[in-house]
């Protein structure tokens, strides 16, 4: 069971209390190469009107030897998300993911990462899928412009009311009904519903095309080892289905203050893995 | 003495898996005629350009009859420990000062900053020369239209300085405007091994607004649910000679199913307790 070390995508979103520099040293220690860029404060303005300067990010990663493979547009950190009911919140939320969309390519990236967004807890949930599907739609158009895919991952209960199951995923991504709209697991909110990698591949098979890898108990983001989840057989499900994507290492808030060694001890758990 | 019953006021962070509407209506319902605007999406967009859909909410509110006397700001990325100059530094600048005008299209009075966010591989002196540059710019746009902005010290985890109220106090002198005072959060306060006795102690009539919440080392919590001493805590406050509002802030997911039974039960333990003071 062996993975490629390009495979493994480092994540800015725990340095967050660092320089964006610092990420990439850190990547450049740890042995990562490719990096998928979370659009968030401090590292990078992403909003309704605009976007930083990719040419700067590119080239500092170039001149690191990193490359970016894919991009997050959080949902949670600025004003935005996918489900947004008010017309202003629509008519920005909508700006802000199609300059993700734009980000996103321009730094090279083939993936854009989203989510369903959320609805009121008092309204029919329905209705803020019907506004999902239409802003997703809508920020596919973009993306099939740009040559980006947007990938679709499910969240966690405490994070929307949304999508949040194979069942979830598998209606809003038939509402979209794009071909620019493709799926991605998140380990961690895939492990908190229940559900396998496994079944996963046998509902959307090779419309997966990108999996932010973490360990968790079952919630959490957590670098391999400071979970439950098993690591090799989790492995196994991705190369049993031919799965040649990214696996990103989106570790959450637990490592904010040193990020560094979580990401070390992330590796070093991968590393008996690498084909290379 | 002066009765902290009477100047609780709700807030709209613990309603946010409900529309706006819906947070007034409870307020009334609960017999509340004033409550505290957190100013966030999916109730109102303030963002660094604009604040439209505030007038729709404040004409919602003043036509209910709930007065707005403070609002608080969401941080989202925006941060006052970003080089004033900067990309980021600019944007968060453009922000709260665009928050400055939302809150007077409520009539509010007083606008409640947290200072999150910021790098930690910066200088202390650094980052509160950062803040005290952003928050002339943000004083002057409140001055000029008669409001005043609360400023809090800020949790270990949301921030890389401003933690307790002597960072504070030293940074209200070096921005030097009447215009800025201090916000005491009791659970903030209490996290840095600080009570609101000290707070209104060392910086007195410049604490122009509480949040009162009680706390863990996780997060907020209602009144009963944490660690805090809630009669200690009015007891501070009663006899510090304190005037101004208090909010009950304790912004939790645990509560968003139902916010108004949270906040019937929240309100009861603070007056309860204050009763017997």
């Amino acid at each position: 069971m062996k993975i490629r070390r390009a495979q493994i995508a480092g994540m800015n979103q725990h340095y967050r209390h660092y320089r964006y520099e610092a990420y990439l040293e850190s990547m450049c220690a740890c042995g990562i190469t490719s990096l998928e860029m979370w659009c968030g404060s401090p590292h990078f303005l992403l909003d309704s009107n605009g976007y930083s300067d990719c040419g700067r990010y590119r080239r500092m990663a170039e001149e690191r030897g990193l490359r970016y493979v894919s991009l997050t547009s959080p949902s949670m950190q600025w004003q935005y998300q996918l489900a947004a009911a008010s017309p202003e919140q629509r008519r920005k939320s909508l700006r802000y993911f199609a300059n993700g969309v734009h980000a996103a390519a321009e730094l090279g990236c083939k993936v854009m990462a989203i989510n369903s967004g959320w609805g009121y807890g008092n309204e029919p949930r329905e209705d803020a899928f019907a506004r999902s599907a239409e802003m997703i739609a809508n920020v596919a158009d973009t993306a099939r412009e740009d040559g980006v895919l947007l990938a679709l991952e499910t969240l966690q209960p405490m994070e929307s009311n949304l999508v949040l199951t194979i069942a979830d995923a598998r209606k809003l991504v038939s509402m979209v009904s794009h071909p620019s709209v493709k799926l991605m697991i998140d380990n961690v909110a895939v492990g908190v519903a229940g559900e396998t990698p496994e079944q996963w591949f046998a509902e959307f098979g090779n419309d997966i095309v990108h999996c932010h890898f973490i360990d968790g108990a079952p919630s959490g983001h957590m670098a391999w080892g400071d979970g439950e989840y098993p690591l090799e057989k989790t492995l196994a499900a991705f190369a049993d289905h031919g799965y040649e994507g990214i696996l990103t290492a989106e570790l959450g808030g637990r490592y904010l203050n040193d990020p560094f060694s979580a990401e070390r001890r992330n590796m070093s758990m991968l590393e008996r893995f690498l084909a290379d | 003495m002066y009765s902290v019953s009477e100047r609780l006021l709700n807030c709209s962070v613990q309603y946010l898996s409900l529309s706006f509407g819906d947070f007034v209506n409870m307020q009334l319902a609960q017999g509340c005629v004033a409550a505290d605007i957190f100013a966030s999406v999916p109730h109102m967009l303030v963002d660094r350009y604009d604040c439209t859909e505030c007038t729709e909410c404040a004409g919602l509110a003043r036509r209910k009859g709930l007065r707005t006397p403070v609002f608080s700001v969401k941080p989202y990325g925006y941060s006052l420990f970003f080089e004033p100059y900067s990309e980021l530094g600019e944007a968060s600048i453009a922000y709260f000062r665009n928050c400055v005008r939302a809150a007077r299209v409520f009539g509010s009075e007083t606008l409640c900053i947290y200072p999150a966010n910021g790098i930690r591989d910066e200088e202390p002196e650094q980052l509160q020369e950062n803040a005290a540059v952003a928050l002339r710019y943000i004083c002057a746009e409140a001055a000029s239209l008669g409001m005043r902005i609360a400023l809090g010290t800020a949790l270990e985890t949301d921030a890389p300085a401003l933690r307790t109220r002597m960072e504070l106090k030293k940074l209200l002198l070096r921005v030097g405007s009447d215009t800025l005072g201090a916000l005491l959060d009791t659970h903030v306060a209490y996290q840095a091994g600080e009570t609101p006795g000290h707070w209104l102690a060392d910086l007195g009539e410049r604490v122009f607004h509480i949040r009162l919440a009680d706390g863990r080392n996780n997060g907020y919590r209602a009144w009963g649910e944490g660690c805090y001493p809630l009669a200690d805590t009015l007891a501070d406050i009663a006899t510090s000679g304190y005037k101004g509002l208090i909010t009950l802030y304790y912004p939790n997911g645990r509560y968003s199913n139902d916010p108004d039974r949270a906040d019937r039960a929240n309100r009861r333990a603070v007056e309860l307790a204050g009763e017997r003071l």
